[in-house]
């Protein structure tokens, strides 16, 4: 079980300018097996919510529920893909996945070759289990990320702007690599962008923000059958109603000012 | 392509096969580089060599003796039985101390990172204070004894170790400590994938400079402790100077820089081959 349920989430940091709102009274839900978008500007606050889920953040006032309990009493378990790979670079693919499938317990886990070479073929690595991260390609470094985010079988995959950093067909690909794995093997996802378009192409609904303090602008569902098409007329139209709902957010952050 | 490799070709005369010119274009230029990078590598010994040969040309022999008396020398010291003992002696010393300094050291870094206002008044003081105190001081503590030699080289040597291991802790890589985090890593499994092979480049200069060191201190404290301290290359060098043979201390001297130097390719180069061979995959 990984429903999400975010109630009233609020989180605030001391800095030493006195504290900052970052996240101001946010609530959503997300069903089990649902992929989830947080749309907004850069910092509004989209990675703070996605530690908070994490249990990485605590919450400075609100809750967040994951299957039904707090995360501030159980962390839930989930697999994390960051923007960068973050790979460890003096071990192989290999030895990567299999240091996130020991890394609690210390000890091999049993039928780890086996989990190994589900995800590889999962993320399209077959093959690659003997090269070091520097041997391969940054989208390629980008699959490991997401294998070892699936490895460990979570219920739950949080994603930090896993593609960011990528050029726009290394990118292209990896999501809709992703989108398949993501069909095969159900999880739950909350993915971080700020990118519209890769929303759209990837999301059941897109939870957009608004600069910060961060309050939601809008829940936008989408509603069409993947693999979905770049540029189609569904799509697109998926796209102006988010950029609209994105620039009343603006518009409206900015007019009190 | 193809006409780059014809023209190399062209000069070795007969009609080269197809296949074959284009396997053995790379390899002139190869050996090139290797011959010069070998040049340029023993070019500072030959200086030093000529320097040495031009001074002692024109002193007399008990002041500054050339260099092939110097290597007599130690021909004739291992004719005598002296060398190959003295140098196992010094050579256990070195070996126990620069062992002692690199796990001490790195338990220190580790404190000296995590509680660096306790750990960095003490450590100055250790360094403060000169090798030639802490030798007498051993002898004082320990007696004419191996194990003073050994504890002046640690105390001289751990250190070095520490500064750099602790260096080392402040720069491991946050994003790798954050994703060990996201798979609930325990500590063991960070310090085994993560703290220690960000800390390798450390350990592996710090190691270097340290076993310089031993050496160097080896010869001090040998030359306090006497014969009891083992007899090592540092007593037999006292001894040449006891009894004024100039040249004596310059053939112990010039055997303890080759060893230095062997110690150097024989053990901290094939360590950091074995450590660093990913890399180069």
């Amino acid at each position: 079980m990984s429903s999400i349920d975010i109630q009233r989430l609020t989180k605030v940091f001391d800095t030493a300018t006195g504290p900052l709102l970052v996240v101001d009274d946010v609530s959503f839900d997300v069903k089990e097996g649902e992929f989830v978008c947080l749309l907004g500007p850069s910092g509004s606050g989209k990675s703070v919510t996605l530690n908070c889920i994490a249990g990485l953040l605590d919450a400075t006032r609100g809750e967040v529920q994951v299957g039904g309990v707090a995360v501030s009493q159980k962390k839930p378990h989930y697999g994390y893909v960051f923007q960068q790979p973050r790979l460890l670079p003096w071990r192989t693919v290999e030895q990567n996945l299999r240091f996130a499938l020991r890394a609690e317990s210390g000890r091999a886990v049993p039928g780890e070759d086996e989990r190994i070479r589900q995800v590889l073929e999962l993320v399209n690595l077959s093959g690659y289990e003997d090269f070091y991260p520097h041997q391969i390609s940054g989208g390629m470094q980008h699959r490991v990320g997401i294998a070892r985010a699936y490895i460990r079988n979570p219920d739950l995959l949080l994603m930090d702007e896993p593609f960011g950093a990528l050029d726009e067909l290394t990118a292209r690909r990896l999501r809709s690599e992703l989108v398949d794995a993501w069909l095969k093997e159900r999880r739950t996802v909350v993915f971080v962008t700020h990118d519209i378009v890769e929303a759209c192409y990837l999301a059941d609904r897109i939870v957009v923000y608004t600069p910060k303090p961060t309050r939601i602008a809008q829940e936008i569902k989408v509603d069409l059958p993947h693999p979905r098409v770049y540029g189609s007329a569904e799509l697109h139209a998926v796209e102006t109603e988010v950029l609209s709902a994105f620039e009343r957010s603006i518009s409206a952050f900015a007019e009190p000012a | 392509m193809m006409s780059s490799s014809t023209a190399a070709a062209a000069p070795t005369g007969p009609a080269p096969s197809l296949q074959a010119p284009a396997a053995r274009v790379p390899t002139p230029s190869v050996w090139g580089t290797r011959i010069k990078r070998t040049a340029i590598g023993i070019l500072p010994y030959l200086v030093l060599v000529a320097l040495w040969q031009l001074i002692a040309a024109t002193q007399p022999a008990y002041v500054f003796p050339p260099l092939g008396d110097i290597l007599d020398t130690i021909g004739l010291l291992h004719q005598d039985g002296y060398l190959i003992p003295a140098t196992l002696a010094t050579m256990r010393s070195v070996a126990i101390g620069a062992v002692i300094s690199l796990v001490f050291g790195t338990l220190v870094g580790f404190a000296l990172a995590r509680l660096e206002a306790f750990t960095s008044p003490i450590l100055n003081f250790v360094q403060t204070v000169p090798y030639v105190v802490w030798a007498l001081m051993a002898l004082i503590w320990f007696g004419l004894t191996p194990f003073s030699v050994i504890f002046t080289i640690v105390v001289a040597a751990f250190p070095i170790v520490s500064f750099n291991v602790a260096a080392g802790l402040k720069n491991v890589d946050n994003l790798l400590l954050g994703m060990s985090e996201s798979v609930r890593a325990n500590r063991t499994m960070v310090l085994r994938h993560i703290v220690f092979p960000s800390l390798t480049p450390y350990l592996l200069s710090a190691s270097r400079t340290m076993l310089g060191m031993c050496w160097k201190i080896s010869v001090l404290a040998e030359l306090f402790a006497g014969g009891a301290g083992g007899g090592g290359v540092g007593y037999k060098l006292f001894v040449g100077w006891e009894f004024s043979r100039p040249t004596e201390v310059f053939a112990w001297t010039l055997w303890l820089v080759l060893l230095m130097m062997l110690s150097e390719w024989l053990v901290i180069r094939p360590i950091e081959a074995v450590i660093t061979r990913w890399k180069k995959a």
